[in-house]
């Protein structure tokens, strides 16, 4: 037979197996969104990105150094209390999986929303709304997540210039500099990092004793509490924003979940069954 | 300890693959050495076999010559046979076997002349000795018949012509190189590039770089021994010294240059010892400069407590060096000293006198290459070297000083060493006017040196903006005179640097309160004058750049006032009446280039403002987006295309049509959207059509490249439909359905293009089917990409990938066809392999997990390399590969220490797949060496590509700079950032191990240069780094590896030094 007919028989074979197994799926959003495919490009922005961080030759001291300096200039104080001990046991756990040598800590804060934040160093703040909200597992995951950006050096990257600036002396320049790097440069990538975090976050709960599906469980959570969800094309918006997309984070991490959980039938973890304030009994 | 170990296991794993790596090479290069001894001595005795049986026949040519009849009969045969073909000897050849072929014409004119002066009257002989030495193309033959006419035998002159006899390589080699007197042997035979039997000729001369190499490598082991005493020696002293008071050890200092100043003396009395009489006298300098700043500032030697005598010690031991190196009079030594004396005034405290006095040692070194202005080095050590004192000095300064101490005195030494250097700089050009890339580096690092200096003293206010103009109005006038003198390289260099100068001066304004978008409208204003500027007086490099400056702050600008309008909504600012007027004023400025054009004023460049045009109108439409809800928007956007559509019709430039289409590019995503799919059927959308439809209908009236055709309507109305019908029924079922049905009609398409009946609109079938692989794309990156949809451990979104690169492939595949002459033609479809490969990249970045992504590149690199190879019509799959190759490699230098992850399993981590991808780069270098010995025909491109012809071609021309170099240098990155700074000397001097045994099997000698390089510095790093901050333990292994690895080179060096040979020219 033809060589060329055999190539279509099997490409239109390919095509309707594909095709019969996207049937059988969830149909799955038609919303355009250039939200992943931004996402994607900046990879190579990162790319680079490191190369220039690597280059600037920091090292963790410096990092230890920069997150202290911002903590120090921050409005945040930490809370004492419960909740605090309660979060800094989620964290401790989850730093025994971490390469860098910081002593990873958590603080309670008061905000008025729920939310998480790392700062290079090694030092997480969480707001006592979020204890609220989710479930020790969850929590656990959007922890792993600020970890993840500590590893992963992007506090540090954020404030490259700035380290090494200070290095010759000459705070003014490094500021302005990374402001500029920050305005034209890490719009291109930072749902990039966001979403290397996630994956950090990710393999950290499958290291765990935590339910890999916390991580989509928490992002459905806050999802629900974003008034803005997306709608229609918006080149813009979507490149300005930090984080990828709630859904398709949600939808993205449900994924991996259910396929970890298929190759793990008889796996035994911890699925939290209220808010952890809740179910705790913190006050 | 837990520390240690750590560092050992780490080190332990690559340690030993690297060592295994090693002594693997090692093996293969002894037994591929051992072969070659083998048969070179083969050769050697085949040689020798040769020359004796060609002098036989020589003789035994002579011996029937003289047994013959006069010469009348033979002048008839030699006239009529070509005279250049005489079968080379290979007593008589010296360059490798490519220049046995270029031996050959003279190797004939001589042994006709040695047979002439055998035969011919006495008369005659002194005709060759005359004539064969000067090789003339031209001469030679005359040269060989005038002689051979009379008396050649015709055993010299073989039937077959050659083609090697041409006047160019009968130039290649001097007469004089071939001396015995040879004939024609048995066979043709072309020798190896061995040392000639008969080494009548002179050995080129080593290059200083192969000298510099045999000394290092050669005296490895005596220079560690000689190291190792005088260390031995110094510790004795040291000793010594710490018995005696501060002014004693000066004392001793002071004496022990008084000695070698000596013997300096005493080596001077012979000729041959001046070169180290003068370094040893450089030495003693040294060490009294040393001595005079360690009185001063180490406690252990300081006896000097007053300031003055402080300085005036200091200051003469710089005067004494200065003087030295003066006196020495070479260039070499006056930049030793100059860096030395500066290298000592850093050791003072940073005041006021230190830097005064570095200014004169450094002003006069840049000034006494005014003298000798071949001392580019002088100049360049003289400004480094003071470069790096003021960073010192600055850095050390008291930030509580007076502004005039800490800033403007800095700054008037800045100030006057960069205006002395500079005129050098001119003078050294003036005196040589042409373009060397030396004398372009050393002027460029002179401005940059200096400017970087002046940027540490930012005193605010105007201060910054002021002297960066100054600078800038400086230079442009410098390089106006450079031009008037003719030197137009200088005068296009700074002409670019005055122009970088101003633009910095503009940014300087953000002190002052300017905003984002207004500093970047001022930033482009330099760009704009110096591009009306240059533009009067023709085209250039100058208005090359000005005009992407112009371009680049035009649409900086309209980013900028997006950002604005996206952060204080539209009707809070005036971003859209500065996008209106930046449209405007790119216009005004395209119009009024192109009326000049018109008018044939000089030979000026289209300035293709029409398209930043555009791409400001491209701005504007994605701002707008943002209010997308308002029925204004799309009759904004549509006015905003009236306008260069009106444009276009009333002026026509391609740069116009190319700004409209990335309007229209931009604005295609937003119609979709609004045609909604959002909410169909709405005004918005209907409007939206209209705005999409009118501009395009017009640019296709005017001029774009469309011809009527009777089916082209009815074609493109059911391509259209196959598509909208396609999505609208199977999309509520999956959202990738679509997708896939899109790319199997993608697929028909082109089908249908083939059969007999659609002959006539081929071209047309495939433009439709193209666009309709378009539209996969697009809906792909829009909407599948957020798809997490799968079918077991399989993505079906990496799926639907995968059956695209088929498609496409199966594109690329048909696209390319046969021209008449043979060649293989690629048209524009031919893109479809980028396409494939751009998909395949998408799949890698999604679906492989992130330590894994530099393995898988590297694969796909092994893949494209093959495919290329094997598939001519796609060949330039091997250029991809050496990209894919690179892109796995930065990966594994930039981000295997990275790439931190929660796992403990070996093979979830980055270092250990970035290893395995070194590894497997190494093993790509080994088949890309056996693809490039193949000859390859041709390399088809689609237009727009032929940079890959450039690589493919240059990646097996030069294979190990392409391929193998990179992986080094990545290994080195690689190896800095992975692991422990403690060991990170023996692994890199385990590396210049690797480097410099593939340099001897490959007998690559920048490699081997390259691994010497970095054995010297690998070297400075263990002495300044390793010796101050390592652990005792980890040092002294970090020693005895080190030092193993040194002696192991040393012993290879010794052991394979046959082929350290400098090659010969040509080969």
């Amino acid at each position: 037979m033809n060589g060329r007919i055999v190539g279509l028989i099997l490409l239109a074979t390919v095509a309707a197996a594909l095709g019969f197994a996207a049937s059988q799926r969830d149909p799955g959003s038609d919303r355009p969104t250039l939200n992943p495919a931004l996402e994607l490009a900046g990879r190579p922005v990162q790319l680079v990105d490191r190369a220039v961080s690597q280059t600037l030759g920091m090292d963790a001291l410096d990092e230890a150094a920069l997150g202290r300096e911002i903590l120090a200039r921050s409005p945040w104080r930490e809370l004492p209390g419960p909740r605090q001990d309660a979060v800094r046991a989620v964290v401790a756990e989850l730093a025994k999986g971490a390469h860098k040598p910081f002593d990873y800590r958590a603080f309670l804060v008061d905000e008025p929303y729920p939310n998480a934040f790392a700062m290079p160093g090694g030092v997480v703040l969480v707001t006592r709304p979020l204890l609220d909200l989710l479930a020790e597992d969850e929590l656990a995951s959007v922890l792993a997540h600020e970890i993840g950006h500590v590893e992963l050096s992007h506090g540090l990257d954020a404030a490259k210039f700035e380290i090494a600036a200070k290095k010759l002396k000459v705070h003014e320049l490094g500021a302005i500099a990374d402001l500029l790097y920050g305005v034209f440069v890490r719009h291109a990538y930072s749902k990039a990092a966001e979403a290397e975090a996630d994956d950090y976050a990710f393999e950290a709960l499958v290291a765990s004793r935590w339910d890999p599906g916390a991580q989509a469980r928490a992002f459905g959570r806050l999802l629900a509490l974003d008034h803005d969800a997306p709608g229609g094309l918006r080149p813009l918006r979507d490149f300005f924003a930090s984080h990828p997309d709630l859904t398709h984070r949600e939808a993205e991490f449900r994924a991996r979940a259910e396929a970890w959980w298929a190759d793990h039938p008889g796996e035994q973890r911890v699925r939290g069954s209220g808010p952890i304030a809740e179910t705790s009994g913190l006050p | 300890m837990f520390e240690l170990l750590l560092g050992l296991f780490a080190f332990s794993i690559p340690g030993l693959l690297l060592l295994a790596f090693l002594w693997m090479m090692s093996a293969v290069s002894s037994m591929r050495i051992r072969v070659d001894l083998l048969e070179r001595r083969l050769d050697n005795a085949e040689n020798e076999r040769v020359a004796l049986t060609g002098q036989v026949a020589s003789l035994s040519a002579k011996v029937a010559k003289l047994q013959r009849a006069p010469v009348e009969p033979v002048v008839a045969r030699a006239v009529a046979v070509p005279v250049a073909p005489v079968v080379t000897p290979p007593v008589a050849v010296v360059a490798p076997p490519l220049e046995a072929a270029a031996v050959a014409p003279p190797v004939a004119a001589v042994v006709a002349a040695d047979l002439a002066q055998a035969e011919a009257p006495a008369s005659a002989t002194s005709a060759p000795v005359d004539v064969v030495p000067t090789a003339a193309p031209s001469e030679a033959p005359e040269a060989v018949r005038s002689p051979v006419s009379e008396t050649a035998p015709s055993e010299v002159a073989p039937s077959e012509p050659s083609s090697e006899a041409t006047p160019m390589a009968r130039q290649a080699v001097p007469p004089a190189a071939v001396r015995p007197p040879v004939s024609a042997p048995p066979e043709r035979r072309v020798p190896r590039a061995d040392p000639p039997i008969a080494a009548s000729v002179e050995p080129p001369p080593p290059s200083p770089w192969s000298a510099v190499e045999a000394q290092i490598t050669g005296n490895w082991t005596g220079v560690l021994g000689s190291v190792a005493v005088v260390l031995g020696v110094a510790f004795l002293g040291i000793y010594a010294a710490l018995e005696m008071s501060p002014f004693g050890r000066f004392g001793l200092v002071v004496a022990a240059a008084a000695a070698l100043f000596g013997v300096s003396v005493a080596l001077s009395q012979r000729e041959e010892w001046t070169a180290l009489s003068l370094w040893v006298r450089s030495a003693a300098g040294t060490i009294l400069l040393m001595g005079c700043v360690a009185s001063v500032q180490f406690t252990p030697m300081r006896w000097v407590e007053s300031d003055a005598v402080a300085m005036a010690l200091v200051g003469a031991g710089v005067a004494v060096n200065l003087a030295l190196g003066y006196l020495a009079g070479g260039q070499g030594y006056a930049a030793v000293h100059v860096s030395i004396s500066l290298m000592a005034l850093r050791m003072l405290p940073a005041t006021p006198l230190p830097l005064l006095m570095a200014t004169v040692v450094a002003g006069a070194g840049e000034l006494v290459v005014v003298r000798n202005p071949t001392w580019g080095a002088q100049l360049a050590v003289a400004v480094t070297a003071f470069v790096g004192f003021h960073l010192h000095w600055f850095l050390h300064t008291d930030p509580s000083l007076p502004m005039w101490q800490r800033h403007y005195l800095p700054v008037a030494a800045l100030v006057v060493i960069g205006l002395a250097a500079l005129f050098t700089s001119y003078r050294r050009v003036l005196a040589r006017p042409e373009l060397r890339p030396t004398t372009l580096a050393l002027h460029l690092w002179v401005l940059a040196s200096v400017g970087a200096s002046f940027a540490l003293h930012d005193m605010g206010g105007w201060a910054a903006t002021v002297g960066l103009l100054a600078a800038s109005v400086g230079l442009h006038r410098a390089s106006a005179f450079m031009r008037e003198r003719g030197v137009a390289w200088l005068f296009q260099t700074d002409r670019l640097v005055s122009l970088a100068l101003a633009t910095g001066a503009m940014a300087t304004l953000y002190r002052h309160g300017y905003d984002d978008a207004e500093l970047i409208a001022l930033m482009g204003i330099p760009s704009l004058l110096w591009l009306v500027n240059e533009v009067r007086r023709g085209g250039g490099l100058v208005v090359t750049v000005a005009l992407a400056g112009t371009h680049g702050f035009a649409l900086l600008f309209a980013l900028s006032v997006g950002v604005e309008m996206a952060n204080a909504g539209l009707f809070d600012n005036n971003g859209a009446l500065e996008l209106a007027a930046t449209i405007a004023a790119l216009l005004a400025a395209s119009a009024w280039g192109e009326a000049r054009a018109a008018t044939g004023d000089g030979a000026l460049p289209t300035l293709g403002l029409g398209a930043s045009a555009g791409l400001v109108l491209a701005g504007l439409n994605l701002c707008l987006f943002m209010e997308a809800d308002a029925a204004w928007v799309p009759l904004a956007i549509a006015g905003g295309f009236g306008a260069l559509i009106a444009f276009r019709v009333w002026q026509s430039t391609a740069a116009l049509d190319l700004g409209l289409t990335m309007a229209l590019v931009a604005f295609a995503p937003n119609a979709l959207a609004l045609i909604g799919i959002g909410a169909p059927g709405t005004f918005d959308g209907l409007l939206s059509v209209v705005v999409l439809a009118v501009p395009a209908a017009l640019l296709a009236v005017r001029g774009a490249p469309w011809r009527p055709w009777t089916g082209v309507l009815p074609l493109l109305a059911i391509g259209t439909a196959l598509l909208v019908i396609s999505w609208r029924f199977t999309v509520d079922v999956s959202a990738f359905l679509p997708g896939i049905l899109w790319l199997v009609l993608s697929v028909a398409w082109l089908e249908v293009s083939h059969l007999p009946f659609a002959a006539q609109g081929q071209g047309l079938l495939k433009v439709i089917g193209a666009a309709t692989f378009g539209a996969f794309l697009i809906r792909h990156g829009l909407v599948d990409l957020q798809n997490e949809a799968r079918v077991g451990p399989v993505s079906l979104r990496g799926a639907v990938e995968l059956l695209a690169v088929g498609v496409a492939g199966w594109w690329a595949a048909g696209s390319a066809r046969k021209a008449d002459d043979g060649t293989v033609e690629v048209g524009l479809t031919g893109w479809f392999l980028e396409a494939a490969l751009a998909l395949l990249g998408v799949f890698i970045a999604l679906e492989v997990p992130g330590p894994w992504i530099a393995p898988a590149l590297l694969a796909l690199a092994f893949a494209l390399t093959e495919g290329g190879a094997l598939l001519p019509s796609q060949r330039r799959m091997m250029a991809w590969g050496i990209v894919a190759h690179d892109l796995a490699l930065l990966r594994v230098a930039f981000l295997s220490a990275r790439l931190a992850t929660p796992s403990f399993a070996l093979l979830d981590q980055a270092w250990v797949t970035g290893l395995l991808t070194l590894l497997g780069a190494s093993l790509l270098f080994v088949r890309w060496r056996s693809l490039a010995r193949r000859p390859l025909a041709e390399v088809p491109v689609p237009p727009g590509l032929q940079p890959l012809v450039w690589l493919v071609t240059a990646a097996r021309a030069w294979t190990s700079a392409w391929l193998l170099y990179p992986v080094f240098a990545a290994l080195a990155v690689y190896l800095a950032w992975t692991f422990s700074h403690g060991v990170l000397t023996f692994l890199w001097m385990s590396e210049c191990f690797g480097m410099f045994v593939c340099a001897i099997i490959l007998r690559d000698e920048v490699l081997r240069r390259i691994a010497m390089l970095g054995v010297v510095v690998v070297l400075g790093r263990l002495m300044i780094y390793d010796l101050r901050t390592a652990d005792v333990l980890v040092r002294a292994l970090v020693f005895l590896g080190s030092g193993g690895l040194l002696l192991a080179i040393n012993a290879l060096y010794h052991r394979f030094r046959d082929r350290f040979a400098e090659p010969t020219e040509g080969s």
